[in-house]
């Protein structure tokens, strides 16, 4: 798959790889950390989250414009992980020295994102920039297909990093996960007259109704905790907090990780990290001709709108997509059965994961028929031990294992890093035939998809009304359709801008890029204030909605998008 | 392109309008949900089988949910004080709690009534399976989150 690319693309891999792994460690636990903190509810949460996610994608515009015309890249990106170490550090502290307040939560957050601007979208550009040489130049959208991979395999690993932190934090004082206690002890704490006395009234209607303080009682019982009520709502949530703490500082670790691999491996992209303004400055240095692409004002001009178009367009793709980590994950929490069986276990442990996704990767090699003597014994082995282990780890489940929210997110990962190779060979079948969309058509195709996987979310939802939870399985379906639909879009997204972007605003086009994705992160948050307010399935059926009309819109300027694509700057 | 782009940007206008929407009065939202479970209490008198008791009760955790958060926001005012405090033994004794209290009470008489209806009309299905999924929701909705 590396054949016909340059090494820098294995550092770009490698190091956004850390980065993101850092990122997705937080974000996996940012809801229930600020609704186990705080007390917030979903749409309190919401503020904070779609704020966050507005910063993160936003300012990538302030540091492609810093790229641009100040430091160039290389240096921007290595600032940016020193700027996201000192903010997931700053994150980590309330945790660990015991600090209140929001002020430090707002800080830090603004930190990473400021950090994550000077990184993200100048990682981009400067993967876009190796693929300048000619002996490159056809490889650019696979290559982005493969960044796109580093982004996943950190996320994959980051849901699991959180959670293994959070457990080892209560496990240390013989507790163990229960996502409601921090509420109840919240309730236990402060006075709650107007809610104690609707509970009396419920209760004198109906059996077995529950107070925040049998319920609490109940759980310092199965815990076997030997203090009283106040202690246990106390400890357990400074202890859930260093939990948070300790994956927030995980996430600052693996900062230093991206940058050392960026700072060391940094000849393998050198040559490639000059801006178009670096050239010229060089060039008048030497007194030669700056060796720089030449674009009318009208050609940049008709280049940059075809760039605003669909920036608008795909920010109501990361609206709905944005979910995952938002109303997605409370419907994970709250709407899904989370007592499921040992088989359904299999998919939500790394330890029966990995070894059940290595059998049926050796599976494909044991049957495949172009594969030699060599690459069958290897898929043969594979299959056996991928088997074998994955059956140990069901013998060592529980009879009714418990589902945590946040390991929904691993779905999405992990399908992504499955799926590119068949989306990738299923582009490169349409184009032998002659038949592979443009990128602006990709892009209008992942919208529709994207509606799909809403509907099968809608469809979910109405079960409900017949229904107390739904079975895991329809989450499932809906990350898997909402993945090929951002296979349809994102890196092909990447791909269009770097292949449009007129070359003296290359970081700022990538900021752009991102910068849509922070738009629709905004209008995520936005959106899921509706949560509380619609029934759930009305909300599933705004997504459809608005992703169809998106769709709509953008196969209604396809000519415009495909015209820019076309065209060719001289050199 | 004109068209398009007002398109565009009424779908964003739309969607900031959206989430703008709820009230900011909690008494208010009481008084509304109250008329809800008032509803599912004429709904709970023509109960025929299980599924319609399923119903009637999806739609009570519903109502209940709102009652939740309206009283959760009216308990919002005595979140930086702490249970038997000096300070919220005074907040009690002020005419503002007292008043609050007074109209409180009157919903919550009127949603005692409607949930004793209720509850005796759903009496025959309480063993149903999904019936009691849905009453083990509402024994724990208040509490949760």
């Amino acid at each position: 798959m590396l054949k016909g690319h340059p090494k820098g693309l294995l550092v770009a891999f490698f190091a956004n790889m850390g980065e993101r792994f850092g990122y997705y460690t937080m974000l996996a636990i940012f809801v229930l950390y600020l609704q186990a903190n705080f007390g917030f509810n979903a749409s309190q949460a919401g503020d904070y989250y779609g704020g966050f996610l507005f910063g993160i994608y936003f300012l990538p515009i302030l540091g492609g414009i810093i790229a641009d015309r100040f430091l160039g890249y290389g240096k921007t990106i290595a600032l940016g992980t020193i700027i996201m170490f000192v903010g997931y550090m700053l994150l980590a502290s309330p945790g660990f020295f015991a600090m209140e307040g929001k002020l430090i939560i707002i800080v830090s957050l603004f930190v990473i994102s400021l950090g994550t601007g000077f990184f993200k979208g100048n990682l981009q550009a400067l993967t876009g920039k190796l693929y300048d040489d000619p002996k490159y130049a056809a490889n650019r959208d696979n290559a982005f297909n493969i960044f796109y991979m580093g982004i996943n395999i950190g996320a994959f690993f980051a849901p699991h990093a959180a959670t293994g932190v959070v457990n080892w934090m209560l496990g240390g004082k013989n507790f163990s996960y229960e996502s409601t206690i921090p509420h109840l002890s919240n309730l236990q704490a402060t006075p709650h007259p107007f809610l104690d006395k609707m509970t009396g009234t419920l209760q004198a209607n109906f059996e077995g109704v529950q107070t925040y303080t049998a319920k609490l009682q109940h759980f310092m019982s199965e815990m076997n905790f030997g203090g009283t009520i106040q202690d246990f709502i106390t400890e357990y949530p400074t202890t859930l907090s260093k939990g948070y703490s300790g994956a927030f500082a995980v996430a600052a670790v693996s900062m230093l990780v991206s940058l050392l691999i960026f700072t060391i491996f940094r000849k393998y992209y050198k040559h490639a990290d000059v801006t178009e303004k670096q050239k010229e400055a060089q060039a008048a240095k030497e007194g030669k001709k700056a060796d720089t692409v030449k674009m009318s004002k009208e050609e940049e001009k008709k280049r940059l709108v075809a760039l605003g178009l669909v920036f608008v367009t795909v920010a109501f793709f990361w609206m709905a997509f944005h979910q995952n980590g938002f109303t997605l994950t409370i419907f994970a929490r709250d709407f899904t059965v989370s007592d499921v069986s040992k088989f359904d276990y299999l998919f939500f442990d790394l330890k029966s994961f990995l070894p059940l996704l290595a059998a049926i990767g050796g599976l494909i090699l044991l049957l495949r028929r172009k594969s030699s003597a060599k690459t069958k014994a290897i898929g043969a082995g594979l299959t056996v031990v991928g088997a074998a282990l994955g059956y140990w780890a069901y013998t060592t489940f529980d009879q009714n294992p418990t589902i945590e929210p946040q390991l929904f997110q691993h779905f999405n990962p992990i399908f992504i890093v499955f799926l590119t190779p068949l989306i990738v060979g299923f582009f490169t079948w349409l184009r032998k035939k002659g038949k592979e969309p443009s990128s602006p058509r990709k892009i209008g195709i992942g919208m529709f998809l994207t509606a799909a996987g809403f509907i099968v979310m809608m469809s979910g939802a109405l079960k409900l009304q017949s229904m107390t939870g739904l079975s895991p399985y329809w989450l499932i379906g809906t990350y898997l359709t909402l993945t090929v639909a951002e296979l349809f879009l994102s890196p092909i997204g990447i791909s269009f801008v770097a292949k449009v972007a007129p070359p003296r605003f290359s970081g700022l086009a990538q900021g752009g890029w991102l910068g849509a994705t922070a738009i629709g992160n905004l209008l995520a948050g936005l959106v899921g204030k509706l949560w509380d307010i619609v029934e759930i399935w009305q909300f599933f059926a705004l997504m459809v909605g608005l992703t169809i009309l998106s769709g709509i819109f953008i196969f209604s300027i396809m000519r415009i998008l495909e015209n820019a694509t076309k065209s060719n700057p001289e050199k | 392109m004109k068209v398009r782009l007002i398109i565009i940007s009424s779908l964003l206008a739309g969607i900031l309008f959206m989430s703008g929407c709820g009230t900011d009065n909690p008494m208010q939202d009481l008084r509304d949900a109250s008329k809800e479970i008032d509803k599912i209490e004429k709904q709970s008198e023509n109960i025929q089988n299980k599924e319609q008791a399923f119903t009637v009760l999806r739609d009570l955790n519903g109502a209940m949910k709102d009652v939740r958060e309206a009283a959760l926001a009216l308990d919002n005012k005595y979140k930086n004080m702490r249970v038997g405090s000096d300070e919220f033994k005074k907040a009690k004794q002020s005419e503002d709690f007292k008043q609050t209290m007074n109209e409180f009470e009157k919903i919550n008489s009127e949603i005692d009534s409607s949930l004793a209806v209720i509850s005796k009309n759903l009496d025959p299905y309480k063993d149903d399976e999904e019936v009691k999924k849905m009453l083990n929701k509402l024994q724990s909705l208040l509490i949760s989150r």
